[in-house]
C-alpha cells in the first residue's frame, strides 16, 4: 500500500511538473486567452459579485469553476492559479488512469509505457479525468458488487456531470447500460436492484446538496437553462464552434499518388486511425463472448470501450487535432490494453503479435512526436524554474513571452487610466482573460463572444451592452478567429458595423467608445 | 401443412401482394369524391364511385401526406399548423403516424404505398384469424375458410380505408395468444409479451374507440377462457397494462388533446346517441335491400345512419351462408364452450348495438355513453365467423355430427327456396305497376336475392356432396366470397392518378399568394384538411376532436353555419379577428344580401318544362347583381339546361340560361344577374327547362311550402374596409384581407423563421406591450424572450405574451409535456421489456446450444486466423461504405431554425451530415464485419 502511495505521489508530482494538461506547464508557456482565460474571467466575476449561469454564460459545470473562485478568494486572482488548477486536475486524471491500468491488470512494463505516454502527451484534462475516475469506480463497483462502491458511483457520476455536463452524460449512459446489462444477465435480479438503489442514493445525495447550494444562491434554474441550451446547440447546426469532421472521401480528390499517401499519414487521417482501436475492441469483445472468455476483465473492457466511443463523439463537433487530445485517454488505454494482452501472451513464433505490438508502439511514438515542441521545451524547465520573473499584475509566476507581457500590461494601464472600478468594458474578440487582468466586468454574459452565435444570444449580448454601456469596446486584430470565422462575421448586427467616429489604438487593439455607436432605428428589422 | 411450410406460404403471399402493387391500376383511394365539390369539377363532373368514403379522402390521406412531408423534411409532425391556427397532429391518434404498415406509404411511390397499406391490413387480418382458428383446433381447411370469411366480411371491407381496421386486425391475434396461454401448461413469457406488443401496435393503429372495444371483449374472453387459471388472468392483465404503457407516448398526448377537445364536450352533452335502428338488422341478411353506395342504387335505411355505418357497423354482414350455419352451429355444437361463449358475445353485442333494454343502459355508463357503440357489431360478425368455422369443421369432417343435422339442412333449403320464391313473386308483382326507376331497382334487387339464395343452396349442396375435401373447401371459399368479396367488389375503388388531388386553378392562385389561412364561405371549395395536400392553411379543422378554445371562438364569431358547416354570412371585422388572410366564396361577398327564402327542408320536384318553379319577391335594393340558389342534381350527370327569368308581373325583364352539368348536389349556385329593379315593386323569378326530363333534370331545395331557397345580391355603396378581390372564375371568388396578419404587435417585428412547432421573431418595442401570435392556445406552447421563459396567456383563442420595451427575440415553441411524459413512460416500459426478453432468451436452450456450437468452431482456429478474417471484413466494409457514400451522396440542408453564424452556416454545411455518415458508417462497418466473421464461421464444417 505504502509503495502504491509513493508511486501515486510520484506520478502526480511528475505530471504536475511536466505539465500534462493541455493548458500547459505551471512554470512556463504563454497564457491561452480563451481556454484558461474563460475560467479566470468567470472566477473573477464571481469575486466581483456576479453569479454563475445567472450573469455569466458558463459552458462547463459549476464544479469546474467554483474551485478556481475559491483559489482566487484565498490567494487573490492570478492566471497562475488557473493553470495550476487545470494542471492538478489533469494530474488527478492521470492517477485515475493508473488505477484503471491496475484494474485491467497491466504488467509493470506496459503500465510504465502507457503512463509515460500520458506524461508526454497532454491528453488529460479535468473533465476527462473525472470521467475516468467515474469509470474506475464503475469497474470496482462491478467487481465488488458492494453497496458502498455503487453508492460512490452515484456520487461520482453526478460530480462528473457537475464538472462537465457532456462527460456526465457519457458516464450516465455507460452506467445505465451497465445496470440494464446486469438486469439481463444477473441470476439474482434483486442484488442488481439494490446496487442500483445505492447508486441512485449516491446520486441523489449529491443532487440534493447541489440543489440546496444552487437554489440558495439563486442560480439553479439558470444552470438548468444554460446546460439545456448547451446540449441543444452543441448537437445541432447552431454549435458555436466546429467544422466538418474530416471526410475520408477527400482522398479520392487527390490528384497524385504521393499526396494520397501523404493524406494517409496526415493529422486528419489520424482521427480515423485512432478510431480503429474501437472497432478492434468491439470485434475482440464479440470474439471473447463466444470463446467463453467473458469474465470480469472483458466486461470491464466493454464498459470502458463504450465510454471511449461516447467520448469520441465529442470530435464530431470539432475539427483538427486540437480537441483530439481530449478524447485520447480511452484510446491510449485501449491500445495499451491490447499491448498488454499481446505482450503477456506473446509467443516467439507469433509474427502477427509482433507486428501488432510494433504498430501500437508506432502509434504511441507518433502521438509523442505530435507533442514534440512542448517536449523540447521541457528541457528548459530548470531554467524557467530558476529564472526570476517580472510579470504584469495578476499573471503570477509563469514564464510568458515578452510580447504577451507587453500586451497585458498595456491594456491594464489603459484600463486603469481611463476607467473606474465600476465601469464595464467589452472585448469584442475572444480574449476573456483580459477581464481578469483588467479586473473589469463584461456588460454581457458572454466572455467568449463567439459562443453567443445564435440570434437570441446576439440580442442578449446587445441588450447587455445597451443596458450597461461599456466605456470601451476593444477589437483585437491579432486575436485568433475561432474556426477561422472572426467575430466581426459571427456577430453581424448593425451595432457592430457602425463606422468608427473616433478610434484609439492600444497595441493590437482598436478601442471604440460606446458613445461612438448609434443603434439604428429599425435595427435591421424592417 | 406444418408450421414451416405455412410460414413460407405466408411469406410468398406477402411477396405476391408486394409484386401486385407495381401493377395496380391507379390509386387505391376514392379521390374521385372530390368531384362532388364544384371547385374540383368545374370542367367535367362524373359520379364518384362511392360517395360514402369521405373520411379517407378528406382526413386520412391529407394527414398521411402531411406526415410524409414532415418526415421528408427531417422533422416529426407533432403539430399541424395548417389547420385552425395550429392543432395537435401526433396527439390525434387517427393520423396513425407511426402505424407500421404506413412505412410503405412513406417509402414507396404513392400508388404502391396506398395499395400496400390496405392490402397488408387484409393480409394480416387473414393471418391472425387463421392463427386463432388453428389455435381452436380447427383443421387447416376450416381455418382457411374461417379466415377468408372474416377477412372479406363487411366490417373489414367497408372500414378498410379507416384506422378502425388498423386496430381491429389485432383482435384475432390477441385471441390466438390467449388461446395459447390457455393451452400451455407451463408459463410461457412470449405469449404475454405478444399481448403487450399487440396492444402497442393497436394503439399506434389510431382508433381509440375500436381499441376500447377490443379491450372490453378481450378482457371478457380472458376471464371466460382462463377462469380456472387465475394467475394466467393476472399475467394477461399485466401484459395489457404493459402494452398500454408501451404506447403511452401516443396515448398521453391523445388524452391531453381529448381533455381540451371540443368533441369531448360535445359528446358529453349528447351521450348515448350512437346506436343502430333495429330495422337495420335486415342488412345482416340482405345487405343491398336499399342498394349500396358503390352501386347504381342507394338509399340509406334510416336518417340516423348510412350504409357505411349500418352495413359496416353491422359487420354483422358475413353472408347468409355464414349467418345460417353459425345459427346451425349454435344448435349443433351447443355443448362446446367456445360456441356458447361466442354466441353469448354475439347476442349481447347485438343487444347493445340495436339499443335493446337492458343493454341499452350501457350507454349511461361513463365511457360507453361517449363511444360509437354501434361499431361493436363488427365484433359480432367476427364471432359469427368463429362459430361458423367451428361448425364447418364438423360438417366437413362429418365427425360427431348431430343426428338430425341433415334434416335441419334440408329444412333450411326448403325455407330458403320458399322465401326466395315468395319474395321474388312479390317483387315482380309490385314492379309491374311501378315507375321506371323502381322497376330498375327491383330488377337489381332480384339479382341480389338470387345471388344470395343460389349461393346458399349451392353451399348446402357442396357440404353434402362427395367431392374431395380439397375441392369442397375451394367451392366453399368461392361461394363465401361470392356473398362477401364479390358483393363488395369495388366498394373501395381505384381511381385515376389524375383524380388524385388535382390542382384546380384557384389552388394554383392561392399557392402563389403570400402565406395566410383561408376561410370558406358558402360552398366547400377547399375543405379543411384537403388544404394540407397543397400546403395551404385553413381557418377550420376536421379531425373529430378540435381544440375547444378555437372551435368555440370560431362558432362565436360565425354562429350560423350552412349545411356544409361553413359560414354563409361574414363581416370584414369578424374574419380579421381570426387572423384569416383569404376568403373563398361562391358569391360576391362585397354585395349586400337579401334572403328571399333561406330555408332548405326538401327538394322540389325537378325542373322540367311542364313544371316551372317560381318565387315572388320585393327587392330591398335596386342594383341586383347575382342570385344564389341551392340545387340538387340527384347524384347523376344531367345534360339539360335550365333558365332563370325575371318577370315584372307578366313582362320578362331578363333571362339567364344555365348548363345543368354545372349543378352539384346540395350546393349553392350563383348566377350573375345584373339588372336594375324598382324597390316599390314586386317581381317573380321563374325557373324552367325546355329540354329536361325526369331522368335528366336538376331541382331546387326549398322550404316546406315549396318556396325555393333564394338569395339576391345587390351592389352597395360603402366606404368601410372591404375584402379585396383577387381572383374569380366559375362561381369561385378569392378575396384578401390585407390588414389581417398572423401576429399583432405594436412595434417592429420580423419573422426569422417559422416551422409548425417553433417560430422566432425579432422585435423592437418602444414601450412595454403585448404580442399576439395567431396560433391556437394549447397546453404545450412555451414562449421565450431573449431565451428567458415567459408566461403565455390565452388571448381567446390565440397566444399572447407581454413584451418589454427594447429589442428582443421572441421564440414560441410547442413542446407538449404530455408527449414528454408519454415518451418517458414508454421508454421505461420498453427498457424493462427488453431486459425481460433478453433474460428469457439467454435461458432458452436453443440459444445456449447455438452459442456452444459456435464456441466449439471458434476454438478450432487460432486467434490469428480470426484476426485476419476480421481485418479482411473490416477493410471490405470500409471500402463498401466509402464507395456507397461516394456514388450515392446524401445532401442535407442547414436547418432553417438555425440562426447561428458559425462555420457550418457560413459554409452552408449541415453538421448533421457528419453525424449521419459517422454513425451510420460506424454501425455498418461493425455489423458487416461481425456478420462476415460469423457467417464464415458457421459455414465452416
Amino acid at each position: 500500500m505504502q509503495k502504491k502511495i509513493i508511486i501515486i505521489f510520484f506520478i502526480f508530482l511528475t505530471s504536475v511538473l511536466l505539465g500534462t494538461s493541455t493548458a500547459g506547464n505551471i512554470f512556463f508557456g504563454d497564457l491561452n486567452p480563451i481556454d484558461e482565460g474563460q475560467f479566470a474571467a468567470w472566477a473573477n466575476y464571481m469575486l466581483l459579485g456576479k453569479q454563475m449561469y445567472k450573469d455569466i454564460y458558463i459552458v462547463y459545470g459549476p464544479l469546474h469553476v467554483y474551485p478556481i473562485y475559491i483559489l482566487f478568494k484565498i490567494f487573490s486572482p492570478s492566471a497562475f492559479l488557473v493553470r495550476f488548477f487545470l494542471t492538478v486536475g489533469s494530474a488527478v486524471g492521470i492517477i485515475a488512469i493508473y488505477f484503471i491500468l491496475d484494474e485491467f491488470r497491466f504488467s509493470k512494463l506496459n503500465k510504465t509505457i502507457v503512463l509515460l505516454v500520458f506524461l508526454l502527451v497532454p491528453a488529460t484534462i479535468l473533465r476527462q479525468g473525472m470521467g475516468l475516475w467515474a469509470i474506475y469506480v464503475l469497474m470496482v463497483a462491478y467487481s465488488t458488487k458492494s453497496k458502498f462502491w455503487n453508492f460512490l458511483l452515484g456520487i461520482i457520476s453526478v460530480v462528473t456531470f457537475l464538472v462537465s455536463s457532456d462527460f456526465g452524460i457519457f458516464i450516465f449512459t455507460v452506467v445505465l447500460i451497465h445496470y440494464t446489462f446486469q438486469y439481463i444477465v444477473s441470476k439474482k435480479i434483486i442484488d442488481v436492484f439494490f446496487q442500483n438503489l445505492f447508486f441512485l442514493l449516491g446520486a441523489l445525495t449529491v443532487c440534493v446538496l447541489f440543489f440546496v447550494w444552487s437554489y440558495s444562491e439563486g442560480w439553479l434554474l439558470d444552470y438548468i437553462r444554460v446546460t439545456k441550451d448547451i446540449y441543444i446547440s452543441s448537437t445541432g447546426s447552431s454549435a458555436p464552434n466546429g467544422q466538418n469532421f474530416p471526410n475520408p472521401l477527400t482522398i479520392l480528390g487527390k490528384k497524385d499518388l504521393l499526396s494520397s499517401l501523404k493524406y494517409f499519414f496526415s493529422k486528419d487521417m489520424l482521427l480515423y486511425e485512432s478510431l480503429i482501436i474501437y472497432f478492434v475492441s468491439i470485434f475482440y469483445l464479440f470474439f471473447t463472448f463466444f470463446t467463453n472468455k467473458t469474465h470480469k476483465q472483458e466486461y470491464k473492457f466493454f464498459l470502458f470501450t463504450l465510454y471511449g466511443i461516447l467520448t469520441y463523439s465529442v470530435l464530431l463537433t470539432r475539427h483538427g487535432i486540437g480537441h483530439f487530445f481530449y478524447v485520447l485517454p480511452p484510446i491510449i488505454i485501449s491500445f495499451g490494453y491490447f499491448l498488454n494482452r499481446l505482450s503477456t501472451n506473446f509467443k516467439k513464433n507469433s509474427l502477427l503479435s509482433l507486428i501488432l505490438i510494433l504498430l501500437i508502439c508506432v502509434y504511441f511514438l507518433r502521438l509523442i512526436y505530435l507533442n514534440n515542441p512542448q517536449i523540447r521545451q521541457l528541457f528548459n524547465l530548470p531554467k524557467y524554474v530558476a529564472m526570476p520573473i517580472s510579470n504584469p499584475s495578476r499573471v503570477g509566476s509563469i514564464y510568458i513571452s515578452n510580447s504577451q507581457k507587453v500586451k497585458i500590461s498595456s491594456i491594464q494601464s489603459f484600463v486603469v487610466k481611463n476607467t473606474e472600478k465600476q465601469d464595464y468594458i467589452f472585448f469584442f474578440d475572444d480574449e476573456p482573460i483580459m477581464y481578469m487582468f483588467t479586473d473589469r466586468l463584461n456588460p454581457t454574459e458572454y466572455d467568449v463572444p463567439f459562443v453567443g452565435g445564435t440570434l437570441e444570444k446576439r440580442i442578449r449580448m446587445l441588450n447587455g451592452i445597451i443596458k450597461y454601456k461599456p466605456k470601451f469596446i476593444f477589437f483585437d486584430k491579432d486575436a485568433w478567429p475561432v474556426d477561422g470565422i472572426p467575430n466581426s462575421k459571427r456577430l453581424p448586427e448593425r451595432l457592430f458595423t457602425i463606422k468608427i467616429k473616433q478610434g484609439l489604438t492600444v497595441l493590437p487593439y482598436t478601442v471604440k467608445k460606446l458613445a461612438d455607436f448609434v443603434i439604428a432605428d429599425d435595427f435591421g428589422i424592417r | 401443412m406444418n408450421t414451416r411450410k405455412t410460414l413460407i406460404l405466408g411469406f410468398i403471399v406477402f411477396i405476391f401482394i408486394f409484386t401486385i402493387s407495381f401493377f395496380v391500376p391507379g390509386y387505391f383511394l376514392p379521390t374521385d369524391l372530390l368531384k362532388n365539390i364544384p371547385s374540383f369539377s368545374t370542367d367535367k363532373w362524373e359520379r364518384p364511385k362511392n360517395s360514402l368514403l369521405a373520411d379517407p379522402v378528406f382526413q386520412f390521406e391529407p394527414w398521411r401526406h402531411y406526415a410524409k412531408e414532415r418526415f421528408l423534411e427531417g422533422s416529426f409532425p407533432i403539430l399541424n399548423d395548417h389547420s385552425s391556427g395550429g392543432v395537435p397532429f401526433f396527439a390525434n391518434p387517427q393520423t396513425s403516424v407511426l402505424f407500421p404498415v404506413n412505412i410503405f406509404y412513406y417509402l414507396l411511390p404513392l400508388h404502391q404505398g396506398l395499395f400496400l397499406i390496405h392490402a397488408y391490413k387484409i393480409y394480416l387480418l387473414f393471418i391472425f384469424t387463421f392463427l386463432y382458428l388453428r389455435s381452436l383446433k380447427c383443421s387447416y381447411s376450416s381455418s382457411l375458410i374461417g379466415s377468408t370469411t372474416v377477412s372479406f366480411s363487411a366490417f373489414p371491407i367497408v372500414w378498410l380505408l379507416w384506422p378502425h381496421t388498423n386496430v381491429f386486425l389485432f383482435f384475432p391475434f390477441l385471441l390466438f395468444v390467449t388461446e395459447k396461454i390457455f393451452s400451455d401448461i407451463k408459463f410461457k413469457f412470449r405469449w404475454y409479451l405478444l399481448i403487450s406488443v399487440s396492444y402497442f401496435f393497436a394503439i399506434l393503429g389510431g382508433h381509440p374507440e375500436t381499441l376500447f372495444h377490443i379491450l372490453i371483449l378481450h378482457v371478457v374472453y380472458i376471464i371466460a377462457r382462463l377462469w380456472k387459471q387465475k394467475n394466467k388472468i393476472e399475467y394477461s392483465f399485466l401484459s395489457i397494462l404493459i402494452g398500454f404503457s408501451l404506447g403511452a407516448f401516443q396515448l398521453v398526448p391523445f388524452f391531453e388533446y381529448l381533455k381540451n377537445s371540443y368533441a369531448l364536450r360535445d359528446r358529453l352533452t349528447h351521450p348515448g346517441e350512437f346506436f343502430l335502428p333495429i330495422k337495420a338488422f335486415v342488412l345482416n341478411v340482405i345487405p343491398f335491400i336499399l342498394g349500396a353506395p358503390h352501386l347504381e342504387f342507394y338509399k340509406h335505411i334510416d336518417p340516423s345512419t348510412n350504409f357505411q355505418e349500418s352495413v359496416g357497423g353491422l359487420g354483422g354482414y358475413v353472408g347468409p351462408i355464414v349467418l345460417t350455419f353459425s345459427f346451425l352451429g349454435i344448435f349443433v355444437l351447443r355443448k362446446n364452450f367456445l360456441v356458447r361463449l361466442w354466441t353469448g358475445i354475439v347476442l349481447v353485442l347485438w343487444a347493445i348495438v340495436y339499443n335493446i333494454w337492458p343493454f341499452s343502459l350501457l350507454s349511461t355508463l361513463p365511457v360507453f355513453g361517449l363511444g360509437a357503440n354501434h361499431r361493436f357489431i363488427g365484433f359480432s360478425g367476427f364471432g359469427l365467423c368463429v362459430v361458423f368455422s367451428l361448425t364447418i369443421e364438423r360438417l366437413i369432417s362429418k365427425k360427431n355430427l348431430y343426428p338430425s343435422t341433415k334434416k335441419i339442412i334440408k329444412f333450411i333449403i326448403f325455407i330458403i327456396l320458399l322465401l326466395t320464391f315468395l319474395s321474388l313473386s312479390a317483387l315482380l308483382l309490385y314492379s309491374k305497376s311501378s315507375p321506371d326507376v323502381v322497376k330498375n331497382f327491383i330488377q337489381f334487387f332480384i339479382q341480389h336475392i338470387l345471388l344470395l339464395s343460389i349461393t346458399t343452396i349451392l353451399f348446402l349442396y357442396v357440404i353434402y356432396s362427395n367431392f374431395e375435401k380439397m375441392y369442397k373447401v375451394a367451392f366453399i371459399i368461392i361461394l363465401i366470397l361470392l356473398q362477401t368479396a364479390v358483393l363488395f367488389w369495388d366498394y373501395n375503388p381505384f381511381t385515376d392518378k389524375k383524380d388524385y388531388y388535382p390542382e384546380p386553378s384557384f389552388v394554383s392562385k392561392l399557392k402563389k399568394l403570400e402565406q395566410g389561412s383561408i376561410l370558406e364561405v358558402g360552398n366547400p371549395v377547399l375543405p379543411e384538411n384537403i388544404n394540407l395536400m397543397y400546403g395551404i392553411s385553413h381557418a377550420e379543422n376536421y379531425d373529430a376532436m378540435e381544440v375547444e378554445g378555437y372551435k368555440k371562438k370560431f362558432d362565436e364569431i360565425f354562429p350560423k353555419k350552412n349545411q356544409w358547416g361553413n359560414p354563409d354570412d361574414i363581416t370584414y371585422e369578424n374574419v380579421k379577428k381570426l387572423g384569416i388572410k383569404y376568403v373563398i366564396s361562391d358569391y360576391d361577398i362585397t354585395l349586400a344580401k337579401q334572403k328571399v327564402q333561406a330555408i332548405y327542408k326538401k327538394i322540389l320536384p325537378s325542373i322540367i318544362s311542364s313544371r316551372p318553379i317560381s318565387i315572388e319577391f320585393a327587392p330591398s335594393n335596386s342594383n341586383l347583381r347575382q342570385i344564389r340558389i341551392l340545387t340538387a342534381n340527384f347524384n347523376r350527370k344531367n345534360n339539360c339546361t335550365f333558365s332563370v327569368s325575371l318577370f315584372d308581373y307578366k313582362t320578362e325583364i331578363k333571362k339567364e340560361t344555365v348548363d345543368c352539368l354545372k349543378i352539384r348536389d346540395f350546393m349553392y349556385f350563383t348566377i350573375p344577374f345584373s339588372v336594375t329593379l324598382d324597390t316599390s315593386k314586386k317581381y317573380t323569378f321563374v325557373f324552367d327547362s325546355k329540354n329536361a326530363s325526369s331522368t335528366n333534370s336538376i331541382a331546387l331545395w326549398a322550404d316546406e311550402q315549396n318556396n325555393p331557397f333564394m338569395e339576391l345580391l345587390y351592389k352597395q355603396e360603402t366606404e368601410k374596409e372591404q375584402f379585396l378581390p383577387i381572383w374569380n372564375e366559375d362561381n369561385i371568388f378569392i378575396w384578401s384581407l390585407p390588414e389581417s396578419l398572423n401576429s399583432e404587435f405594436l412595434g417592429n417585428s420580423k419573422i426569422i423563421y417559422q416551422t409548425p412547432e417553433e417560430s422566432l421573431f425579432l422585435l423592437q418595442a418602444n414601450k412595454d406591450t403585448e404580442f399576439i401570435l395567431k396560433e391556437t392556445y394549447f397546453p404545450g406552447w412555451e414562449a421565450y424572450i431573449d431565451e428567458n421563459k415567459i408566461t403565455i396567456h390565452n388571448a381567446d383563442p390565440f397566444i399572447k405574451v407581454s413584451v418589454p420595451k427594447g429589442i428582443h427575440t421572441l421564440k414560441f415553441s410547442y413542446k407538449p409535456y404530455s408527449l414528454i411524459v408519454g415518451i418517458f413512460i414508454s421508454s421505461i416500459t420498453f427498457t424493462a421489456v427488453i431486459i425481460l426478453i433478453f433474460r428469457k432468451i439467454s435461458k432458452e436452450d436453443y440459444i445456449l446450444m447455438l452459442i456452444e456450437n459456435i464456441r466449439k468452431k471458434i476454438k478450432k482456429y487460432s486467434w490469428q486466423s480470426h484476426f485476419l478474417v476480421f481485418a479482411t471484413a473490416f477493410v471490405l466494409s470500409v471500402l463498401i461504405f466509402i464507395s456507397f457514400t461516394y456514388y450515392f451522396p446524401l445532401h442535407f440542408t442547414v436547418s432553417k431554425t438555425s440562426t447561428s453564424i458559425n462555420w457550418f452556416t457560413i459554409n452552408n454545411y449541415p453538421k448533421q451530415q457528419d453525424m449521419f455518415f459517422f454513425i451510420i458508417g460506424f454501425i455498418f462497418t461493425t455489423i458487416f464485419t461481425v456478420l462476415f466473421w460469423f457467417i464464415l464461421l458457421c459455414k465452416r464444417k
